[in-house]
Order: C-alpha cells, then structure tokens, then sequence
C-alpha cells in the first residue's frame, strides 16, 4: 500500500515537473557591440602621414606656397592648385583644356628627365602634379613656372588641347552613360550650378570659341588664386632658388589675393532653397535629362549636406560607407559642405519600387543602430585604405595634403586635418551616428536638400513616376 | 565571398605576377599531417651558417656596425626562415613579403605547372585559419594582397597599415603549418590556377633552360596540365610538405618602425617552430648544350643566362638597351640590324638577341659588342639614369622596397644597406663589362634544326 502510494506520489510530481518545464529557453536576441580595444583604436588614429608642419610661404607674385620637407623621400612631387571657377564654375569643357594644354606644355619643358605629369579634379580646383627624380625638382618647378606664365594669346599647345577634347568628346559621347548623365543633372541641381560646369556636351564643344577659353586662362592662372604644394627631399632652405621661376609669375588678373589657400580654392556654392525633401507632397521635382546615354535606366537621389565640424564629415563618412556595404553610395567632402548621392539602376517594372526602397533604406538607416565593431571595422577599412592608397601611388604627401584640405575648415586645420578625420571616425558611436543619419539622411524628413534624376527613361518610367511626383525634363543646355 | 585583390609585380618583368582570386569558405578543414618534422627536400644545399652560432654571432656584429645607407637586419631564425628587415618612414604603411625560394623549375616533369598552382592552395587556409582568411584580414584592414609566381620563386605579398602588422607577421609564421588538403579546395586552386595567362617571354625556354643548365625551365611557367587534377589529397599535402617549408623561404618586412623592435616581432611569431638548418637550391649558371633546336628558327638568336643578382641583372638591362639603340657601323651594310630583349626574374634571368644580317650573324654580333664596350661611360649614361631613377622609385615605398630585397640572393651577406642589396650601388659604381655578361663562351644559338651542331658521339657499349 505504502509503495502504492509513493509510486503514485513520484508520478504525481513527475507530470507535475514534467508540465511545468520549458521546452526551450527564452531567445534573448544578443547584439555582439562591445566598444574596440583602445590601444588599436589609438593607433590607427594616427594613420596620417608624419609630416612636420610644412613652410609657408607667399611668393612676391602672389602666389601661396607649401614646402612639405621630407628628407628620406627619393621621388619629388610638385602639385599646382588652381580655381576651376570665378564667381561661377566655369565650363567642363574649358577645364579640361586647360588642363590638356598646361600638361603638354609641361611636358615639353621637362624634356628626358624622367618627370610625369599628371592632372586631377577635385572640388572647387583642378590640379597639375608633377612627380619625378628628387634631383630633378628644380627643372619640374622651372617648366611649370614658364607654362603658367605663358600667354593664352597664339598659345599652340592650348588650342592643340581644345581640338583634342572636342575630338575624344565627340569619339567618347555613344559612350556616356545614363550613371553618369543622372549624376552629373544631380550635382548640378544640389550645387546650382548649370550642366556645363559638371559635363561636356559635344554639340556645345563643337561651337566653343577659342576667345572664351583665352580668357578663362587669364582668369584661372593667376598666382593670386593659385596654391603650389612641394614635397621633396630638398630642404625648405632651397625653395627661394627653386621657386625663382614663379616670382616671375605675374598673371593678368591683378586681383585681390586672399592669404589662405581655402580662401583661393574654395567656391561656396549658391544657395538652394527651391530644393527640398523626396517623394512627399510640394518636394524636389525629378529631373528627367533629355540627353543620350548609354545603358539601363539609373535614378540617381542626392543631397547637400552641411559638414562645418570634424564630426559632421566623420558621421557623414561613415554612413557612406555603411550604406555601401548594399547601395552604390558616393560622397564628396569639401570643407562646410559636402554632397552625398546614392544611385540605383531600373527598369520599366521596377522604378516605383526600386524608388521607394531607396528611399525607405536610407530612412531606415537613422532608425537602425550598427554596433561599435561594424563601425570600427569600417572606420578601419577607410583609414587604412586611404593610406595604402598613399603608399601605391608613389607616397606623394601633396596628394595626402589636398585631402587634408578638403578636410579643413581653416588654414591651420590643413596639417591635422587627416589625424583629425581619423580620430573622429573612431569616436563616433552608434547612436550619435544614427541620429546625424535620420537629421541628415532622410530623404523624407532630413534637413538636408535632395535632388533627384532619372536618366535613360521611358515614356513608361516617367507616366509610373508622374504618378508619385511632379517631374521637370532638363534640356542638354540647361 | 571575398577576393583577393591581386596586383601587378612592379619588378622589371611586370607579367611575372598573377591574379589571384580567393577561394569560398568551407567547412571542409582537412586537417593534414604537419610539415614540421617531413624531411628537408634532398638536393638543397644548406645556406647560411646556422650551425655555427659563433659565425653567424660574428656576421651580426659585422652587419651592426654602422654602414652609409639605410640599413637592413639581414637575420637566419632557428627555425630556418631568413628575415630582411628595413624601415621607410614616409606614410604609416607596411609591407610584408613571404618569398619561397620554389617555382616552375623545380616541377617535377611528369607534373608541370605544380608549384603555380600550390601557390593558390597555399591560400585555402590551415589549421589556424580559414580558406582566404589572411588575404580578408588584410582586406578588411584597409590593405592589398598579391600573389606572384615565377621560375624559381613565389611570393605572398601584402601591404598593409601599420596597425596590422603584428597579425600579419604572425599569420606569415603560420601560414604553412598544417595547410587545409581537400579535394574540392585542390579543384578550386587548379581553377584560380589555369584563369592566370601563362607566362610570356622573348626568350625560347628551351633556350633559357640549356642556358641556365635547368631542365625544369623547359616548361612554361602558368600553365597547368590536366595531370595536376589527377592528383588526391594526400599526394597534394605530401608536395606542399615539400615546398611549403620555412627554412626555403625568406620573409621581408619594411615597416616605419625601429628596426630592432620589427626583428623582434618577427622573432617572437617564429619562435615556437622547431629548429631547421636554412635550405635553398642552389641555382648555379651552367651551360649544358651551346645550340638548342627549334622549329622555324632562322639561326640568329642568341640567349645569355643572367646570374639572378641585382647588380648582374640591372646592368644587363642597360647592356641590353644600349645594345638595341646601337647604330649600323660604317662599313656594315643596310639591312644589318641587332634587337635586344632582357627578360628579368629574380632568380633566371635571361637576355635573347636577334640578328637580322645577309652576312655571319654571330661575327656581326661580335663586332658589335666589341664596339659596344669601346664606348661603355657615355652609352651608358641614358640607361643608367633611366635604371636609377626606377630603382628610386621603387625603393622609396614600402612595398617597392620589399619586392627588391625578396630578389637578393637567397643567402646571407654582409653588411646590408639598401643600396648594396638593391643594385643601387652597384649602378653608381663601375658597370659590369658586356664581355663578362655576355660571354661567347656562355652563349645558346637558337637554331633550326637541320642546323643543331652535332651531339659528341657516344662509345658504344662494349666498344
């Protein structure tokens, strides 16, 4: 009876437990963020070149000059920064002759010493580098200083140049494609600049007058806008002799010259108050360009977005990156303000939805907190790769220095600009990011100003599009 | 997925290197036996004194004393492995070489393209870490890796920021302890393998091997023979166990920091591999036949072997330029025209001249050189700067600078700078004379093969 009772009992109790265990435990989601080790974060906070503080100097005609002393460099890289606008960005097409003909005749004036000459274009600025053999500094900065000097009048290598450009235009124009058209009517619309100043149009080129571009020269070469930034073995010592060239500089501007290079180099774009949100009533109408590409349709979105602080231009770096770990996102960082476009490709069937997911995953972003090790890891990414970019291209510390001073706000920022950058990057955190990406980065409720461009369009895209927003065709002369 | 991004060589011969792509993630990590304790390779001639530690104490203090230049740490570990150490200081950048001191050349006959394409399964990873892992690593930081795969060498190259370097060094000290085997990994190593365009050359290699006195440079580097996929797992770790050894490789490392402190990061990675004695082939120039047979040959082409030394193979560059810019002599008659070609490797270089002459080619050629050498100083100068000014460039990165140091001979000299080891001395210095490289005595003549000079008969047995 007793082992009766106890059998029972045990039962009793085993049903008992038995009901009331859990099959399986509770899922508490775990988010791996732990903040990254501070030593590393320390380190590679000081990815930035080791440059002592450069000489600097204004020549008597004028011109702004850099001095970056380095004395185990074997190669010598001489850059000259000059103004791609006056009041206005000048034409696309009268840059790149310009451009075209100071190489041509660099290269001529440097003869066989080894030198290659090179052009770049950043924003507010083109650029003409010269790299070559440490010893031979002195005869890179000698032919630069004579093309600057050089008078646009009956200047042959300048026409040659012009008479170039119009050819590959017109040889590359099948080419251009609906990316690139989309972005370039973007830009134009963030920055309220016209077309002409972002791309070249060969109908345009065709008719371009030689006079114009004459005068362009005059107004862009002048030493009193200009910059030129050295990085040699040589000691700064040196530079009276080797810069002798450029006091003869004298340009035909005979304008005013601001002391900083930010002050010559920097053009503060208008303002653009017609613009606004995306995709909501009374928003930015979509640009429809009427010019020719090639390939599919890209709808391109873009924003103007206010960086005045280290902080502003880390988060805004930041979220590039993370947003191009799935979008094809770009940003452009000049000073106080950068621009910011993300692009994606359609078709007939999927232009409404491909714009509403564009719009719907840069909202969701300022909702979404990244932990501190995804943005560590790409805080790295960035920072390393810009400087294992440095080292590939020949370690030439002006090209470093022209980031720097992108980076910059004022003069004397220029030299820890990029330290700065990397050690913001690093500090940034989650939340602080994700609130600067719903502030900035949505295009429905953001401050920022949005543009929009749909290029390579079918009537069908643009009747689906009509539906969801106001749209303005841009003609190619706009 | 990830891929690792692979580059151009930057040495003399740019298509020496090779694209790489990086294998997929699997789960399959085969773990093979060790390459500890297999036998060192038979046929390799110890190298350096690592025996005798009282030498080698003496070469480090030798090497200590200050020397003009800048200085590199030229080291043999206990395990085998040489260690070149020098410092740049220009950017926060580093740069890390594992030269392997195999290649084509040492393919066995039946198995050419063997050692390219253990290159690649040399990236799927070991007991340490995953297929394409150190290549990600490298990636995620910011930098590059590449693959470069020759006659007589392969390398595993990266640049990277210098916070990484640490982590580098210490996944180059285990990237051939137990490398992952497996069938599906050996397919996908042949694959990255056969995508890579087969090396290209002025030189006939049948010409360079007789020139060489290296058989196994008959074959073209690169390409992979379909023996290769024939190949199991174990028979693919037994060769690794074979190539992939410490003691035939020499790792470089140019970073912007004190010497002493890189060395002893170095040390410190390689310090728990068992000892070795160093181990490269010794890769001597010996003329085996002086004419080789080709099809289509017309009789005028000429091959050098090039000793694989800096000097030697910077000298016989300019030599080579001179050569092809030299003008018609008087007395020689219009359609004469001499064309030189120098095909540069670390370890077998090669120059080929070709003759165009209604007359003997071989005489013109030899008035030729004689001419040559009567007006070495001013000839010599335009190469010479172009050469010097390259080799500059080069050494003024991180990277450029630890291309350079992995093709210094395999053995230890001393003292180091960066000048002596890189040939920049050298170029400043006496050029070697065009009679020394270019010896009759030591020259192939490609020829047709009605033309072969006749092998010396052999006594028949029981003659």
């Amino acid at each position: 009876m007793t082992m009766r009772r106890r059998a029972l009992l045990w039962s009793a109790t085993a049903l008992t437990l038995a009901g009331c265990k859990r099959k399986k435990d509770a899922v508490v989601p775990e988010v791996w963020d732990e903040a990254p080790v501070p030593e590393r974060a320390e380190a590679l906070g000081k990815l930035a070149p080791p440059w002592p503080a450069p000489a600097r100097a204004t020549l008597d005609s004028g011109l702004l000059t850099y001095w970056l002393h380095d004395p185990g460099a074997t190669l010598a890289h001489v850059r000259l920064m000059l103004p791609d606008h006056d009041t206005d960005p000048f034409p696309a097409l009268v840059i790149r002759s310009i451009l075209g003909g100071l190489r041509k005749q660099v290269r001529r004036g440097l003869g066989r010493v080894g030198a290659h000459v090179s052009g770049s274009r950043r924003a507010g600025r083109v650029e003409l580098v010269l790299s070559g053999p440490t010893e031979a500094l002195p005869r890179m900065v000698s032919a630069l200083a004579l093309s600057v000097s050089r008078s646009p009048k009956g200047n042959r290598p300048l026409t040659q140049a012009l008479l170039q450009t119009r050819a590959r235009v017109a040889r590359d124009a099948a080419a251009r494609t609906t990316l690139e058209v989309a972005t370039a009517a973007t830009v134009g619309a963030l920055l309220g600049a016209s077309l002409d100043s972002q791309r070249i149009d060969p109908t345009r080129a065709e008719s371009f007058d030689i006079d114009v571009l004459a005068d362009a020269w005059s107004r862009l070469l002048d030493p009193r806008r200009c910059a030129l930034v050295i990085h040699a073995a040589q000691a700064p010592q040196t530079a009276p002799r080797v810069l002798a060239g450029f006091e003869r500089w004298s340009g035909s501007g005979r304008r005013e010259a601001p002391d900083s290079s930010l002050g010559r180099l920097r053009w503060t774009p208008k303002d653009v108050s017609a613009l606004g949100h995306v995709m909501t009533d009374g928003g930015s109408a979509l640009l429809l360009p009427a010019e020719k590409a090639a390939g599919s349709a890209h709808l391109v979105m873009g924003c103007r977005l206010d960086t005045p602080t280290v902080g502003d231009r880390a988060s805004a770096r930041l979220a590039q990156r993370l947003l191009g770990e799935s979008q094809d996102a770009r940003l452009a960082i000049a000073g106080p303000t950068s621009v910011f476009t993300v692009a994606t490709a359609v078709s007939d069937k999927s232009v409404e939805s491909r714009a509403q997911s564009l719009v719907e995953s840069l909202s969701a972003m300022g909702r979404t907190r990244s932990p501190s090790q995804r943005l560590f890891t790409a805080a790295q990414l960035w920072l390393g790769a810009r400087v294992v970019q440095a080292s590939l291209e020949g370690e030439d510390w002006t090209a470093l220095w022209s980031e720097s001073m992108d980076l910059a706000t004022t003069e004397a920022d220029i030299p820890r600009a990029l330290a700065a950058d990397a050690a913001a990057m690093l500090a940034l955190g989650p939340d602080p990011l994700a609130a600067w990406i719903a502030q900035q980065l949505d295009p429905r409720l953001g401050n920022a100003s949005w543009a929009w461009a749909l290029a390579g369009s079918t009537d069908k895209m643009q009747r689906a599009l009509s539906r969801m927003t106001k749209t303005r065709v841009i003609a190619p002369t706009a | 997925m990830r891929s690792i991004i692979l580059g151009l060589v930057a040495l003399a011969v740019p298509a020496w290197a090779l694209a790489a792509p990086e294998p997929p993630p699997s789960d399959a990590q085969a773990a093979e036996p060790g390459t500890d304790d297999a036998p060192a390779e038979p046929g390799t001639a110890p190298a350096g004194n690592p025996g005798t530690a009282e030498r080698a104490r003496d070469e480090d203090a030798a090497q200590d004393a200050p020397q003009p230049g800048r200085p590199v740490l030229d080291r043999v570990l206990p395990c085998g492995v040489r260690v070149l150490v020098a410092r740049d200081d220009s950017l926060p950048v580093a740069s890390v070489v594992l030269a392997v001191e195999r290649g084509s050349e040492d393919d066995p006959a039946a198995l050419p393209g063997l050692h390219h394409a253990l290159a690649y399964q040399l990236l799927m990873g070991n007991r340490n870490t995953a297929p394409g892992a150190i290549a990600a690593m490298v990636q995620d930081a910011g930098g590059m890796a590449f693959l470069a795969t020759g006659p007589a060498q392969i390398r595993f190259e990266s640049i990277i920021p210098v916070t990484l370097l640490g982590e580098l060094i210490h996944a180059e000290a285990r990237r051939f302890r137990s490398p992952t085997v497996t069938e599906s990994l050996w397919k996908e190593a042949l694959v990255s393998a056969k995508r890579d365009v087969p090396l290209r050359r002025a030189t006939p290699w049948e010409a360079a091997a007789a020139a060489h006195g290296a058989e196994g440079l008959g074959h073209r580097p690169r390409v992979v023979e379909p023996a290769l996929s024939e190949l199991d797992a174990s028979a693919v770790a037994t060769e690794l166990a074979r190539v992939a050894r410490y003691e035939h490789t020499t790792l470089v490392v140019v970073a912007p920091l004190p010497l002493e402190d890189t060395l002893a990061q170095v040390e410190d990675a390689f310090s728990d591999l068992p000892p070795r004695e160093r181990a490269v082939p010794d890769r001597p120039i010996e003329r085996t036949q002086a004419s080789v047979e080709r099809a289509k040959a017309t009789g005028n082409t000429f091959v050098w072997a090039i000793p694989g030394d800096p000097a030697a193979r910077l000298w016989a560059d300019a030599w080579c330029e001179v050569l092809s810019r030299q003008r018609r002599g008087k007395d020689e008659p219009k359609p004469n025209r001499v064309r030189c070609a120098f095909d540069d490797d670390p370890r077998r270089p090669t120059l080929t001249v070709r003759v165009r002459t209604p007359d003997d080619p071989r005489a013109l050629l030899e008035a030729r050189l004689e001419r040559l050498e009567a007006k070495a100083t001013r000839t010599l100068r335009t190469p010479r700067t172009r050469l010097r000014q390259a080799l500059s460039a080069d050494i003024g990165t991180p990277l450029g600078l630890a291309r350079r140091l992995a093709a210094t001979p395999a053995t230890r000299s001393q003292p180091n700078t960066v000048e002596r080891m890189t040939g920049a001395d050298a170029l400043d210095g006496p050029p070697i004379p065009v009679g020394t490289l270019l010896d009759s005595a030591t020259m192939v003549h490609v020829v047709a093969p009605s033309e072969a000079v006749p092998a010396p008969t052999q006594p028949e047995e029981g003659a």
